[in-house]
């Protein structure tokens, strides 16, 4: 009985963070290409598109996920160019692909 | 046995409460994030403009579309407002086609 109860609440839980495992290297920053070097991009760039990414998969993940991700934008920084294009790039690719993610027919 | 019946129905039972406040499903969280009074009534008005857009029509009686057109010339208030819009709809909508 303690084992079921375990291993109910590991599956629970694993509903915490949305997605598959490849997916929480989208916060990190853009997709690169395969075989090319790591794009060196601004920090402000890469704070965009972190709080914008996280954003993203918080507006189209499952209802359970949806209470560990929530709206982030720094309200200082919305109005500088780079941190703004950050943002913005970041949550339409990771609203899209997390939507894509749980609307798919296959696993 | 019967103990771990019962916490498995509420485990069940407590999932549902990704459920709805209103209009809104109650994991959206509707407070706008700390920063300027202006920042933050662009983010409210454009999130609860995008959850109206995605409500039934019971509840478009209440909500529209909000927007202060004065605001609208400033260009934070223009971007927050289309980024809450964006976000709320989008929750919203993920909300009624996933309900888990």
């Amino acid at each position: 009985m303690r084992l079921l109860l375990t291993l109910l609440l590991v599956f629970f839980l694993s509903a915490c963070r949305s997605g598959a495992p490849w997916m929480q290297g989208m916060l990190d920053g853009p997709p690169q290409p395969d075989g090319m070097p790591r794009q060196e991009l601004p920090p402000l760039y890469i704070k965009g598109w972190r709080e914008g990414c996280e954003t993203g998969i918080s507006a189209n993940t499952t209802s359970m996920a949806k209470f560990a991700y929530s709206f982030r934008q720094d309200a200082n920084l919305v109005m500088n160019d780079t941190y703004y294009r950050g943002w913005k790039d970041a949550f339409d690719y990771c609203q899209r692909y997390t939507r894509m993610y749980y609307s798919r027919q296959f696993p | 046995m019967r103990n771990a019946c019962i916490l498995l129905i509420l485990v069940f039972a407590l999932s549902g409460c990704g459920g709805w406040n209103g209009y809104h499903s109650v994991s959206l969280d509707m407070t706008p994030p700390d920063g300027p009074e202006v920042y933050q009534k662009g983010w409210t008005d454009g999130c609860k403009t995008g959850v109206a857009a995605n409500t039934n029509d019971f509840y478009k009686l209440f909500v529209r579309i909000q927007q202060d057109p004065v605001l609208m010339k400033q260009e934070i208030y223009r971007r927050v407002w289309q980024d809450a819009y964006n976000y709320c709809w989008f929750h919203t909508s993920t909300g009624l086609t996933q309900p888990l």
